[in-house]
């Protein structure tokens, strides 16, 4: 995939861009605004990854920029502070994800992922499939080698966001965000406490496990190898 | 007019101009005005509390000095009017004495029967005005009369027709006595229904005046008062709009560049100073947490490649190096976290968060804190009992995410700070127009005397100091709930803590 990463902090931008390119991506590195907004008008990127706080043009400014020239490529912001207002205002000008610094690299491995198999708007998903997993989103109910499973609405959207980005890792923070709408970090065991739960319903009376946790980095649910 | 009964903020919709709408309404503590020291005071603010129009100072100024003209209409009329009147009777009692000295003329010529012959034609002669005459002799012998009774001594008197016996008159009469020569006494009088008709005619212009004058003055006081109560509803609004956080809202000048709008633009000139103050503050914190994130954000980085560096190794030495980097790269997360929250403590306080209030339902939040705590709590050895079950409706204007966070940090206090088996309940109710949620345990309670100091920034308690945590739980709590006007109770449970938050209703 190919990427342009936005940051001015040069250690950070040789750190990301190291891992991204590990994991396979072509990454272009730019340290300011200015030059990113003309960059991204030559050469189509996939995904974005840009700082808030950059010299010249501030990230804010640089994707309300690229919205208003018509370029849908998705962005992550990287911000400094996670406070509530900088969050939304990022949102608001058209980023697609975001993460607070400082950051874990697999938590931005996995957003990337994630932001790259974003379905585009056209295509509806009605039915999600793993191995002997199936999702049928329009009657919201699961079942697995042709036994029904009860889930709650909330169990159903946790294993619904995990589907989706099935056979790579979803974070912690990524599932509070995208379940239950946490944007604050929770001082108790949240996520492994439902995660348990679900593996409780979709796992244990099977003989396989399809839930897997992925230790310092989050969740990941794929067929068995 | 409009009522503005116990605070908050009527919309005015007769002012001619048109104010940005606040938000929430601003509470003002009342407590802040002193309590009535006399019965003077106690009584203006009991005749206050009854009628906004007299609480109007514009209008009050009015009618004050409405009640000022008055008093000098009245008392100018009144030295006028009797100067008037003054006047008009020296004037009669000129015209009495000449008539006496004619008729004085008349007896020394003609005698006394000169004189009775003359008053006889002069009473049906060709001056018309009614006159009165009462002529007796030295030994008080009647002589010839046309009243009933005599008017007295000798000099000049004011009488009523009953002390003279008139019958077919009533009204007063001046009459004056003298000697005629010979010791024949005479009296000449007049009727005063003249001056009595000048007197009734001022007393009734004097009537219409004021009555014309209240009603003008009155017209006059309301319009002031609705006058400078919209320009004053625009000073209040701003000033609620700038408690909310909205430090952009300034007090509307007129072109008439009068002492409101100079008292305007000294309130806006301070408004503007105090927004130079807040921006500074922000951009200082913005650089600072700039600034500090991006070194920790390396530290990060350095631990995590240094990380990656050892477990390549397989010696003993890597093992324990490695652990000795986990640890740090907790301890940089730590310093992280207790950074965030920091700053969101302080983005909490600054209000801006005012600006996107939005309905809710606060039922609701309880509703999904329980859903998500509840299998925490048990597998923290506890319970979770969410007591407001069913289809409460708890609204209010608020931020749906800050509260959502007030009710976990205080879940999550609870589940930190208790030991195993320990009851931890929600509940929320309505009480009158506020409504409320409350977070109860049945664990070791906080000592009274540090239920204040625990919602202050980074305050732990002796026994909490060990476990892992903030110190800004709490204090979020607070912040959040003073951005929205609430008020925290934390009392006994008995065992345990019971923290009630309450807000004003908006359903």
């Amino acid at each position: 995939m190919h990427i342009l990463l936005v940051e001015d902090d040069q250690r950070t931008a040789e750190y990301a861009a190291k891992g991204l390119t590990e994991a396979g991506h072509v990454v272009d590195t730019l340290d300011n605004g200015r030059e990113a907004m003309a960059q991204c008008m030559q050469t189509e990127y996939e995904v974005l990854v840009v700082d808030r706080m950059l010299p010249g043009m501030d990230g804010l400014a640089l994707v309300k920029g690229l919205r208003a020239a018509g370029l849908k490529t998705p962005v992550i912001f990287l911000t400094a502070v996670s406070g509530v207002d900088d969050r939304v205002e990022g949102l608001e000008a058209g980023a697609d994800d975001y993460l607070t610094k400082p950051f874990a690299f697999s938590e931005l491995l996995a957003r990337v992922n994630a932001l790259s198999r974003r379905p585009a708007a056209s295509v509806e998903v009605t039915h999600l499939n793993v191995a002997d997993l199936e999702l049928d989103l329009l009657k919201r109910t699961a079942r697995r080698g042709g036994v029904n499973i009860e889930l709650q609405p909330r169990e159903f959207t946790l294993l619904e966001v995990l589907m989706r980005n099935s056979d790579r890792v979803v974070s912690r923070t990524m599932l509070l965000e995208q379940v239950w709408d946490f944007h604050f970090d929770p001082k108790t065991s949240v996520v492994e406490t439902h995660i348990s739960r679900l593996r409780t319903k979709i796992d244990k009376p099977f003989d396989q496990a399809l839930l897997h946790t992925v230790r310092n980095l989050g969740y990941s649910l794929h067929a068995p190898r | 007019m409009p009522t503005h009964a116990t605070g908050g903020i009527a919309t005015n919709p007769a002012c001619a101009v048109r104010f940005e709408e606040t938000g929430a309404p601003l509470v003002v503590d009342r407590r802040q005005c002193p309590e009535p020291a006399n019965l003077w005071q106690l009584m203006l603010r009991e005749t206050y509390a009854r009628s906004s129009l007299l609480r109007s100072t514009p209008f009050r100024i009015g009618m004050g000095f409405w009640l000022l003209f008055c008093l000098t209409v009245g008392i100018a009329g009144y030295s006028f009017h009797h100067a008037l009147q003054q006047q008009a009777l020296e004037r009669i009692d000129e015209s009495l004495q000449a008539r006496h000295a004619v008729i004085g003329k008349i007896y020394d010529n003609d005698g006394v029967d000169g004189v009775v012959d003359y008053l006889i034609a002069s009473k049906e002669g060709p001056m018309r005005e009614p006159l009165g005459f009462y002529l007796a002799d030295a030994q008080g012998e009647l002589r010839y009369s046309n009243i009933g009774a005599s008017p007295g001594d000798v000099g000049l008197a004011t009488l009523d027709a009953n002390t003279l016996g008139i019958e077919s008159g009533d009204g007063e009469y001046r009459f004056f006595t003298s000697l005629l020569k010979d010791d024949y006494i005479l009296s000449v009088g007049k009727g005063l229904n003249p001056l009595e008709d000048l007197r009734s005619i001022a007393l009734r212009c004097l009537l219409w005046a004021l009555a014309g004058s209240v009603l003008l003055a009155v017209g006059a006081a309301i319009w002031l008062a609705r006058y400078y109560n919209c320009r004053m509803y625009g000073f209040r609004n701003t000033m609620s709009l700038v408690a909310e956080g909205n430090l952009a809202a300034r007090v509307p000048v007129t072109p008439a560049m009068d002492d409101i709008d100079d008292l305007a633009m000294h309130i806006n000139a301070a408004v503007d100073r105090l927004k130079d103050n807040v921006d500074s503050i922000r951009q200082v914190s913005t650089d600072i947490a700039h600034d500090l994130k991006t070194p920790l954000n390396r530290l990060h980085i350095h631990l995590n490649e240094a990380s990656d560096h050892v477990s390549t190794l397989s010696d003993e030495a890597a093992v324990s190096a490695r652990a000795s980097l986990e640890e740090a790269m907790v301890e940089g997360d730590h310093i992280n976290s207790t950074f965030e929250a920091l700053l969101r403590v302080a983005q909490i306080e600054s209000g801006a968060r005012r600006a996107s209030f939005e309905q809710l339902n606060l039922a609701d939040i309880l509703d999904l804190a329980h859903e998500v705590y509840e299998p925490v709590a048990e597998e923290s050895g506890h319970t979770l009992v969410n007591r407001l079950s069913g289809a409460s409706e708890l609204s209010m204007l608020g931020d749906r995410e800050l509260l959502l966070q007030l009710v976990i940090n205080l879940v999550e206090n609870a589940i930190h700070h208790c030991p195993d088996g320990v009851n931890i309940e929600l509940d929320g109710g309505v009480t009158g127009d506020t409504v409320w949620v409350s977070v109860t345990d049945t664990g070791p309670g906080i000592p009274a005397e540090y239920r204040e100091k625990v919602l202050q920034r980074l305050y732990r308690l002796e026994r909490s100091r060990t476990t892992r945590g903030t110190g800004l739980g709490l204090s979020m709590v607070k912040a959040i709930s003073d951005l929205h006007a609430g008020s925290i109770v934390m009392s006994d449970n008995d065992p345990g803590l019971k923290v009630t938050v309450t807000f004003s209703s908006s359903g």
